[in-house]
């Protein structure tokens, strides 16, 4: 059995749930981070999938998709990790279900 | 060459951002100078704009991503004065908060030029570099406050924000997996080739999509961030989010699907997803601003009822193919209205929270008394938010309302018109509260001239569109035109 | 600009900027008065007075040009808006109707600004007063301009608007922010009818122009219950401004404002604004027979309900206050059976004797310090001339030959006998309670002797009197002057039925020419003379034999005395146990039950539903950044099963 298209898109489409799974489910702040990147990284994968096997003409902009999609999670990381610290100067921890000073 | 006179406006706004950082770094002492950089900035972008409407030269650049319509040209007037308007507004909010002032403007700035770009995108990856463009930096922007509360607000709208995008993300891998393409024009015609075979794909991608944007033009159920990121928000950000990224985010969204994803064995899936989602929004919204007590949450509920509104519009779009571009000059129109009236609303709480330390409604209790020039604005404002004449605000819902009828949308006209029932209710509470109600203290004040400025460029915008509507009519006619099929 | 419609044949060599002239004078002046002189505040009434005078003097020279052209039509309108094939005008249209009304609101709009000079006297919010007073009547003038539904709607949500401006004027007052309050919601509950229609038409008919939607619903193009249903639509909000059955409640609660307001808003304005709307669409009420009939009925209700409370009011206010919506309810009866002509001019000669009743009132209150007539009586020798021009007014309300109301209750009689003898037989007996408690009023207020008025309560800041109750003195010259003024079309507005004058003229203003009868009869006429004298008689018998037991009476005529106790007893088990037990205790306790668990129950229960659900949304509301993530993937998983289920792959 060669490896062909449908399986890397199911493994995009495995890994793209697993990364909203970590992002709904933990607790720490950069945690649900990692569970965004893994998203992220998810579309990259399916992406660069598409632009190898489905598409024959011009397939470099799949591939160029997906490194503005790395840039732009670098910087939306950096952020991320620059308000997580300011948050923490302030209550002392990034646990997500400690964030309920603002509700109802 | 060309193409760089051609995204001018987004590069003026930039190179004043640049400037406004150097000036803080190199004149540190001249800091009131900042904000006039700023504005300047804002000038000369606006005036750039302008010399393409008096030289009639509309094309497509860089190899089709970017648009240079009518279209865009209304975007580009309503961002800048947008964020115009936000500058005039945070001035004192800045000085009072002393760090990082180059760094703020500079990143409102850079808002703007990617609400710009957005507004003109014609391709997935423009679109998607413009919307984090515009996005990075709100997110640091809501956070920018040095009260846990603002941290908060900053971390929650970026965790929610970068879930959102990845949802999007992938919904436009699919769309490139299934056409091959990213450019809008490109993907409709590969959809009408041969999209139906995928049709079960494309609704999921489309759904994906719709959740992307949604979260930026806050309608149920991807709202919840809203009244959060609000209160916690500094007021002139929490004002920037509510105008600016809505609407950038219902120019994209018109653009992506009519341009993209108009065929019709999928338009009407997401005709009926939007005029549902505009009933969900237009009521959850409202009832729950009915029980806020603080003024910027219930701003924040009411902007999720309002991006409700707004959908009737979208519906009413992809039902009525023939009148089309009614549902788009429609939502042009409470775009543009929208702006003036809600930005008049959040610049007045900022003048007023400001002088009594309160976001609270009771704390508004006879603000006719103290300023009764500032109480009229936002009562003015507030009139507007409901629909009632002579704003422009009405005009805004007559017209969306009108094109939901036209296209046989009279169920969900009819849940806009109960809604704003409801919505006057809550909106003339707070005018009531400062008109009739008995002030704690009457020390009489005024607000600061730049924010003097603000109100009074919103509220005269608002009165005076009000009477003469049709101005403001024919531009968003004018700009809807380039969709007329 | 352009210009829409040519004028007809026979229209009106009226200039266009004269009429929006009638309505800018007002506004002008409330411009002024809200800018500039509130702290001024004698300026602020010359103000008023002036803006309302010039629109008055304009109302007069349009009507006088709109008689020149035998009530022809003239209309002039200009593009506003528009969004694809809707378009919205702004435009005024004069007739033979509309003439007829700008009188009659300027008019009285000006007398009350006079009288108000006097009454208003001292008030703290004087120049706030003449200011909404302004604007009231430039809602009401730019309602009765209009030449499109949709400018007319703008404008009756700012007298609605105004009306509780005006209502709540003394808002520290309780009760007072409670009625204007309640006035506004009620009302509004009527305008949700008119919505409804407003947005039926829009759908239907594409077009909110008057003469565009008479011609539309008179086509027979649209299916009929489309027409019915758009008449019921302006029928509700017509019974919501126009105080019907059983959306009357707010009515007698605003007496609350100041009373010359209640004048304004009982005789010219608000109340006169929903008879207005439905004649206004007159031919969409005789395509529809359905509604007309309930229109019909619903008048009937009213009037009747309306006199039978009037019966056993203790506050002269209040006692004016059922009447006129029993008035209301004639009119509306009258439009029901086809009375276009009798319902308009009956409108007409009510306006002058309403607002002459309410002056009076509120002269003797300005004497009195109270609206409660038990603490009146033998008022009589001490302000003769509110007393006179009170008789007046209560004459021709009364209906009694040959004053102004006379003329108009008999045509609306006669158009309920030519169409059904129930209407008929309702109408009669309320013409008698009519006279019954109006001369009630008369005697328990100006006859007997004076039991003293309410004293002054200094401690009471909202209190605006000023003078000494124990010692009555006719009121000053601004005040009486528009009584004596006003008592000449109460005793003279009826002649113009000689000869169809009237008729001719407001008649013109339909699309199509032919009659609506109501000529005079004799039979009717008659009849309800008759029954009106025997109101006035019955009401003297009750109440001038009270005065006639008093003790030195009593001694004299000893031998009478049995038949005077009896006499009394009688007025004791009308008063007690007829009135008190079965009207207070059942049929009033039934109307208060309307008023409280139907009316209030909507709207309390409606806001309490709001507030219900939202409190348990809240719940959904955690501040978790994970709850709203987990929300936004459940929508979409949500959305997508909701779409792939309702339109399969």
């Amino acid at each position: 059995m060669s490896v062909g298209i449908e399986h890397f898109l199911t493994v995009g489409a495995l890994l793209f749930c697993l990364g909203l799974a970590i992002a709904l489910s933990k607790r720490n702040a950069i945690g649900v981070l990692m569970g965004v990147e893994l998203m992220l990284n998810a579309v990259n994968l399916t992406l660069i999938t598409f632009s190898r096997f489905a598409v024959s003409e011009r397939p470099i902009t799949g591939q160029a998709f997906a490194v503005f999609i790395i840039t732009v999670a670098a910087a939306e990381a950096a952020v991320a990790l620059a308000l997580a610290v300011s948050v923490y100067r302030n209550r002392e921890t990034v646990d997500v279900d400690q964030l309920n000073l603002l509700r109802s | 060459m060309n193409s760089l006179d051609v995204v001018g406006p987004q590069l003026a706004v930039l190179v004043a951002a640049g400037l406004v950082l150097l000036l803080d770094s190199l004149v540190p002492q001249q800091r009131r100078l900042l904000p006039v950089v700023a504005l300047l900035g804002l000038i000369v972008s606006a005036l750039w704009t302008t010399s393409w409407v008096g030289r009639g030269d509309y094309q497509f650049l860089f190899d089709g991503t970017l648009a240079l319509d009518k279209y865009s040209v209304f975007f580009y007037y309503v961002f800048a004065g947008i964020t115009a308007t936000v500058v005039l507004a945070s001035i004192d909010w800045v000085n009072r908060e002393g760090r990082g002032q180059g760094e703020y403007y500079a990143l409102v700035l850079t808002v703007c030029s990617g609400l710009m770009f957005l507004a003109a995108s014609r391709d997935l990856i423009t679109i998607f570099l413009a919307l984090e463009l515009s996005s990075i930096p709100q997110y640091i922007l809501a956070g920018w406050g040095k009260d846990s509360k603002s941290s908060e607000a900053g971390l929650k709208y970026l965790l929610l924000g970068a879930i959102a995008s990845s949802l999007l993300l992938y919904g436009m891998a699919l769309i490139y997996g299934i056409t091959g393409t990213t450019l809008l024009p490109e993907i409709a015609a590969a959809i009408k080739a041969d999209g139906e075979t995928y049709r079960g794909l494309l609704i999921v991608a489309t759904i994906l999509l719709i959740a992307g944007f949604g979260f930026k033009m806050a309608v149920v159920p991807f709202q919840m961030w809203v009244p959060d990121v609000y209160q916690g928000a500094p007021t002139p950000v929490a004002a920037f989010l509510s105008v600016g990224s809505k609407a950038a985010a219902f120019a994209v969204v018109i653009r992506i699907f009519f341009e993209g994803l108009d065929a019709d064995f999928l338009s009407d899936d997401w005709s009926m997803i939007f005029a549902v989602l505009a009933a969900a929004s237009m009521t959850l919204g409202n009832v729950m601003a009915i029980v806020q007590t603080d003024i910027k949450r219930m701003l924040g509920y009411s902007s999720v009822a309002q991006a409700g509104n707004f959908m009737i519009g979208l519906a009413a779009i992809s039902v009525a193919g023939n009148e089309f571009t009614l549902g788009a000059s429609a939502i042009l129109l409470f775009v543009a209205a929208y702006a003036f009236t809600n930005l008049g609303a959040f610049v007045g709480v900022i003048a007023i929270s400001q002088r009594i330390g309160s976001d609270q409604i009771k704390d508004y209790a006879g603000m006719w008394k103290r300023s009764p020039v500032l109480a009229l604005a936002v009562a003015f404002c507030l009139i507007s938010l409901t629909g009632i004449p002579p704003t422009v605000g009405f005009w805004a819902k007559l017209y969306i309302f009108n094109a939901g009828i036209r296209a046989d949308l009279v169920w969900l006209v009819l849940i806009g018109v109960l809604n704003s029932v409801v919505a006057g209710y809550y909106y003339l509470s707070v005018a009531r509260q400062m008109f009739m109600g008995d002030a704690e203290e009457d020390k009489k004040f005024r607000a600061s001239p730049s924010i003097t400025m603000a109100l009074g460029a919103a509220t005269i915008g608002v009165i005076v569109f009000g009477i003469i509507p049709m101005p403001l009519m024919s531009a968003a006619q004018d700009a809807a035109e380039i969709f007329a099929r | 600009m352009l210009f829409l419609e040519a004028a007809p044949a026979s229209a009106p060599t009226i200039d266009e900027a004269i009429l929006w002239a009638i309505m800018l004078c007002p506004l002008v002046a409330w411009g002024l008065i809200a800018i500039y002189v509130r702290k001024i505040p004698v300026a602020a009434g010359y103000l008023a007075i002036l803006g309302v005078g010039a629109a008055c003097v304009l109302s007069y020279v349009t009507l006088f040009n709109v008689m020149d052209a035998d009530g022809g039509i003239a209309i002039h309108s200009h593009e506003w808006f528009s969004a694809g094939d809707l378009v919205v005008n702004l435009g005024v249209r004069v007739d033979g109707l509309t003439a007829v009304m700008l009188v009659v609101v300027t008019t009285v709009a000006f007398l009350v600004q006079v009288y108000s000079t006097g009454y208003m006297q001292g008030d703290a919010g004087y120049g706030r007063y003449f200011a909404h007073m302004c604007l009231f009547t430039v809602s009401m003038l730019g309602l009765v301009l209009a030449d499109n539904l949709f400018q007319m709607f703008i404008f009756w949500e700012l007298v609605g608007l105004c009306s509780y401006l005006l209502i709540g004027f003394w808002f520290h007052k309780p009760s007072a922010a409670a009625a204007a309050k309640k006035a506004f919601i009620v009302t509004r509950i009527g305008d949700l009818g008119l919505l409804a229609a407003l947005l039926l038409v829009w759908t239907r008919a594409g077009t909110f122009d008057v003469t565009a939607i008479q011609e539309w619903a008179t086509s027979g193009e649209p299916e009929g219950y489309i027409v019915t249903l758009f008449a019921l639509g302006l029928f509700a909000g017509a019974a919501g401004k126009s105080a019907q059955f059983p959306l009357h409640v707010w009515l007698p609660d605003a007496m609350e404002g100041p009373t010359p307001v209640s004048a304004l808003i009982h005789a010219a304005t608000m109340v006169a604004a929903g008879v207005y709307l439905v004649a206004r669409f007159f031919p969409v009420f005789e395509a529809s027979h359905d509604a007309a009939q309930f229109v019909a009925w619903i008048g009937a209700i009213t009037a009747l309900v309306a006199a039978t409370i009037a019966l056993v009011q203790t506050d002269v206010k209040r006692v004016l206050a059922y009447s006129t919506i029993s008035q209301l309810g004639y009119m509306m009866l009258a439009l029901g059976t086809f009375g276009y002509v009798a319902a308009i001019f009956h409108l007409f000669t009510h306006a002058f004797f309403k607002a002459l009743l309410f002056l009076g009132s509120g002269s003797v209150n300005h004497a009195t310090n109270t609206f409660d007539m038990r603490q009146m009586g033998g008022l009589k020798k001490y302000m003769p001339v509110t007393y006179w021009t009170f008789i007046i007014g209560s004459l021709s309300l009364a209906g009694i030959f040959p004053l102004a109301g006379f003329w108009s209750k008999d045509e609306i009689l006669l158009d309920a006998w030519r169409h059904d003898r129930a209407l008929w037989a309702i109408g009669l007996s309320v013409a008698f309670m009519t006279a019954f408690y109006m001369f009630r009023a008369i005697f328990l207020t100006f006859h007997g002797e004076y039991k003293g008025g309410q004293p002054v309560d200094h401690h009471d800041e909202d209190s605006h009197f000023h003078g000494d109750p124990a010692h009555p003195h006719e009121s000053p010259w601004a005040m009486k002057g528009p009584l004596i003024v006003l008592s000449v079309p109460a005793i003279a507005a009826g002649w113009l039925a000689y000869d169809h004058l009237f008729k001719d003229f407001i008649e013109a203003a339909l699309p199509h020419a032919e009659s609506h009868g109501s000529t005079f009869e004799i039979g009717i006429a008659i009849s309800s003379s008759v029954v009106a004298v025997a109101g006035i008689g019955a009401a003297w018998a009750v109440y001038m034999k009270r005065w006639v037991t008093s003790e030195s009476i009593r001694a004299t005529f000893a031998p009478f005395a049995i038949i005077f106790e009896n006499k009394y007893y009688l007025d004791r088990i009308y008063e007690d146990l007829f009135v008190r037990t079965i009207f207070h205790r059942g049929w009033n306790a039934l109307l208060q039950a309307n008023d409280r668990y139907v009316v209030d129950g909507i709207v309390n229960g409606s806001g309490r539903l709001a507030r219900e659900a939202s409190s348990r949304l809240r719940v959904i509301q955690t501040g978790q950044v994970q709850s709203y993530g987990l929300g936004i993937v459940a929508g979409v998983i949500i959305i997508a099963v909701a779409v792939i289920t309702a339109n399969p792959l």
